[in-house]
């Protein structure tokens, strides 16, 4: 008993001291606080876009339809004569949105079975990994647009799919984290006294999964709101009258030559948002230390 | 002593750490002789190996550079000589055995391929000679059936056998100087002893010059014509291997015989040195063993020791050689 | 090598027994009736059963479940619901489209990432490295289909240098081929040059500390010469393995870069066949797709051989 206390003091001082350090660490990144600026930006324009867009992003002005940038419409108007600017703000709630739900989806398919895994190991471990393997056997954007295919077209749907795609990482890392922790002999003892599973993963996995598990959150934001662009260009995903970045380029596909800016505007503001979301994780990832990167 | 095939003269040698430039290898002379053995002696961090390392004019740049100093091989000075003028003579003239045979050969490649590689890149010639010549080092090293080995990846070997190939690469050319690295460090006892016996009849055949670096004393006595003891950067003695182990002239040099175990004296403690070699950046001031000096007196703290020349062609770096009467070896 | 490759094979029963199991199920969880949806709106109770029986989605699951997996083995994949074609027809029609397009994207990424890889590798913290590690970065957050039409207003609108859509098979025509081909692979291609470069220049920083580089420079041999043999080797390693990866992603960005060029392959026969409802075709695709794939792969762990020595079959 007194052991399992002593280790248990050293890993909460440990555990404390590391987010310190974690956050020490994460403050010297400027690049990476830079991106977390520029997206909580976002999300506040996303969330004011009433009160900040220049336009109702649905009134259409069948006298200036396809016009390029100018003073008036700073991005140019559509083919409906809409404020290409509103629209892109307003079409940012859904991007940002639809990216949220589906590493939410991710995380809560994979994280429970990556802790049973991990934990439980043994046959129900090797069922688990063999679907994930099974699940990660398929070309990825065949995989959504086949579910989405069975489901109907929508954006929940197609963020359902993608939720799907993302989970093996999530599951795995949850599986390693699990296993590594329960054969820390603090664990064992911790067993062996009569502490519950639910004890063990509230007190020790968790808190040792957190911080590699945020680094993959922002990366995935970064890709799931790439997938969802895809989906949605396709027409797979956000359906009209809402409309998201990526359904935005797909509609503006058709008048490419005649105003290439409803495609550009679009465009660049999922490449900038999702290259936030990479360049956040990965000051995340740098502000981990050595010791957490290393087991990745 | 023969003439000198390989000096190196006042070498130094910094890196730049978190503690700035610093230097590793401090005003370091030695040469050695065609034919000679010369061993290099030192703990770990003494700055032994990145003096061979010099040698071949290999220290990684950056962060290491050369400071200061002369590096004559057969005359020609090798310090801020063109690369290229480098390359011809790494591998041909000088070569080099490593520590690690296992992380020292490229896994990737055949051990045929890398012994082929070396002598088509100094002897310009075909694929076919190439090969002949590779089965001739693997079967001077003592490697059975070598022709049927050339196809072998280095995993596919054992320790000795990689180490043997390792010393058959660096033979490929005929080399006049061999480097080696602790080349038995990482080896078994017994298979040690067979690699010491195998450099000991290639350098009676072939006659090269070998600079022999390690920490072990034994292995010294075993193989070296003349020792020359590195600690904290510096030369602190050199001599034949007789008058070292008989009669040490250096505490430091007493102390590393005190620490080698020796048969025939079963009962005897063997005594460690106490306290740590210094950091490179905090290097004590006077003589750098003082601190852990047995004999070391308020003097011995206050200037720097210079290496003097005692009789019979041995250098010594204390100021106390005189009074002192060390132990030495059987 | 043979023994090998049956191993491989043999290990991917259990994979593809579940595969199968979840291209099935696309059957089970599609909301609405297969049945109702090929009778058409005026189709009268009856004739809705009738179908039904034909279909066989009266059986049970399992039933339907088995016949659906014979007929695959025995490569039939069903009929399309919209045209009446064989399924297996259709997709080996298209076939050549996507793996020509696949495979010119994967010359083109490692055109692009070996040099960055090795150049930003062996010099880490240079400026060519810092360039090289934004670039990398760039590279992996432009949406593709966004990259694509910006090259199709770039190339072919603006400048009219090579043409927006279409497809000529290599067969036919190479020259046609190659300029029908060349933005759609950039296109697709890129993201991959960009993970292969990462991954690239951290395996090259990794083996440049190597004891056997140094080595091979203290037998002579001149810095390029080692960085090209000696390092690049060791370094393709963990690449061969993330080039595995990206095959499959490759196969998945076909379904957007062929709708935007125009392209007549699997991809764009998926997307459309999700707007027709043709169920058949669609898991025909997905079927042709992992077969695609795991086949890719399969070559990907026999070359890992040729690279690391260590894991090849005595």
């Amino acid at each position: 008993m007194s052991d399992a206390t002593a280790s248990e003091f050293e890993q909460l001082g440990a555990s404390v001291s590391a987010r310190r350090r974690f956050l020490r660490r994460f403050m010297r990144q400027r690049t990476a606080l830079f991106a977390l600026g520029f997206l909580v930006l976002l999300a506040l324009g996303a969330v004011f876009a009433p009160w900040v867009a220049p336009y109702d992003p649905l009134a259409q002005n069948l006298d200036r339809v396809l016009e390029a940038p100018s003073l008036a419409h700073w991005f140019g108007t559509d083919e409906l004569g809409r404020d290409v600017l509103s629209r892109t703000l307003f079409a940012a709630r859904i991007s940002l949105l639809a990216a949220f739900q589906a590493v939410l989806i991710a995380l809560v398919i994979g994280v429970p079975p990556g802790l049973i895994a991990g934990l439980a190991g043994g046959r129900t471990d090797n069922l688990i990994m063999r679907l994930t393997d099974a699940l990660m056997s398929f070309p990825p954007l065949i995989l959504a647009v086949a579910i989405v295919a069975a489901l109907g077209p929508s954006l929940t749907n197609a963020m359902i799919a993608v939720g799907i795609l993302l989970s093996p990482t999530f599951l795995r890392l949850m599986r390693g984290t699990a296993m590594a922790v329960a054969q820390e002999t603090y664990v064992e003892a911790a067993r062996s006294i009569g502490c519950t599973q639910s004890w063990i993963i509230m007190r020790h996995i968790l808190p040792n999964v957190v911080s590699p598990l945020f680094v993959q959150i922002s990366v995935f934001a970064g890709v799931a709101m790439l997938a969802e662009a895809g989906l949605s260009f396709l027409g797979l995903g956000a359906q009209p009258p809402d409309s998201s970045w990526g359904a935005m380029v797909g509609r503006g596909f058709r008048y490419i030559s005649h105003s290439p800016s409803l495609i550009v505007f679009p465009g660049l503001a999922i490449a900038v948002t999702v290259l936030a979301f990479y360049v956040l994780g990965d000051g995340l990832r740098d502000s981990l230390g050595r010791e957490i990167r290393r087991e990745e | 002593m023969a003439a000198p095939i390989l000096e190196v003269e006042d070498l130094g040698v910094e890196f730049l750490t978190d503690h700035g430039w610093v230097r590793v290898v401090d005003g370091v002379s030695f040469s050695v002789g065609e034919g000679e053995t010369l061993g290099l002696v030192g703990e770990s961090g003494s700055g032994k190996t990145v003096t061979s390392l010099s040698v071949m004019q290999l220290i990684p740049v950056p962060p290491g550079r050369i400071s200061g100093g002369s590096i004559r091989f057969a005359g020609r000075e090798l310090v801020g000589m063109s690369e290229p003028q480098l390359e011809d003579i790494r591998g041909d003239d000088i070569a080099m055995v490593f520590q690690e045979s296992m992380t020292s050969l490229n896994p990737a490649f055949t051990i045929g391929e890398q012994i082929c590689e070396v002598v088509r890149r100094h002897r310009g010639c075909s694929r076919r000679e190439a090969r002949d010549r590779a089965v001739e080092v693997l079967e001077l090293v003592q490697i059975p059936d070598p022709r049927s080995r050339l196809g072998a990846f280095p995993h596919e070997f054992s320790g000795g056998m990689r180490q043997r190939a390792a010393i058959a690469m660096a033979l490929a050319c005929d080399p006049k100087v061999l480097i080696a690295d602790e080349p038995t460090t990482a080896l078994d006892v017994t298979v040690q002893a067979q690699v010491l016996d195998l450099l000991r009849s290639l350098q009676e055949r072939f006659g090269m010059a070998i600079l022999f670096v390690t920490h072990n004393l034994g292995v010294v006595a075993d193989l070296c014509d003349r020792v020359a003891v590195m600690y904290a950067g510096r030369i602190v003695e050199t001599a034949t291997v007789f008058d070292l182990f008989e009669s040490p002239q250096h505490p430091y040099t007493e102390g590393l015989l005190q620490a080698m175990p020796q048969l025939g004296e079963r009962g005897k403690r063997l005594a460690a040195i106490p306290g740590t070699p210094p950091m490179p950046w905090q290097m004590p001031t006077g003589c750098r063993f003082h601190p852990r000096c047995p004999y070391a007196e308020t003097a011995c703290t206050e200037q720097d020791i210079p290496l003097r020349a005692l009789a019979g062609d041995r250098h010594v770096r204390c100021r106390r050689v005189e009074e002192l009467t060390l132990e030495g070896a059987q | 090598m043979l023994n090998f490759i049956l191993q491989r094979l043999l290990a991917l029963v259990p994979l593809l027994f579940i595969v199968s199991l979840l291209v099935f199920s696309l059957v089970l969880i599609i909301p609405g009736d297969p049945a109702y949806m090929l009778a058409g709106e005026d189709a009268t109770p009856e004739e809705i059963a009738a179908i039904r029986t034909d279909m066989g989605l009266d059986d049970p699951a399992l039933v339907q479940y088995a016949r659906w997996t014979a007929g695959v083995l025995r490569g039939d994949l069903g009929t399309s619901l919209f045209s009446d074609q064989p399924v297996l027809e259709v997709l080996l029609e298209r076939l050549p489209v996507t793996i020509s397009l696949a495979a010119a994207a994967i010359v083109f990424s490692l055109l692009i990432s070996i040099p960055a890889g090795v150049i930003a590798g062996t010099r880490p913290g240079s400026i060519a490295d810092r360039v090289v590690t934004l670039g990398a970065s760039t590279g992996l957050a432009i949406p593709n289909f966004w990259l694509g039409l910006m090259l199709i207003l770039i190339f072919a609108i603006w400048n009219g240098w090579l043409p927006a859509t279409g497809y000529v098979p290599l067969s036919e025509n190479p020259a046609a081929w190659l300029r029908h081909i060349l933005l759609p692979a950039f296109t697709l291609g890129l993201s991959a040059a960009a993970i292969l470069t990462r991954q690239l220049r951290g395996a090259m920083i990794d083996v440049m500390n190597q004891d056997y580089i140094r080595t091979a420079r203290a037998k002579g041999l001149a810095w390029r010469f080692v960085v090209l043999k000696h390092a690049l080797k060791n370094a393709a390693i963990p690449m061969v393995t993330i080039l595995g990866l990206q095959a499959n992603y490759l196969l998945g960005g076909t379904v957007i870069v062929e709708q935007i060029f125009g392209m007549p392959g699997l991809g764009q026969l998926a997307v459309a066949s999700v707007f027709t409802r043709d169920l058949p075709m669609i898991q025909g695709v997905v079927v042709m797709a992992v077969f695609v794939a795991v086949f890719v792969n399969l070559l990907v762990d026999i070359s890992y051989g040729w690279f690391n020595p260590k894991v090849r079959p005595q």
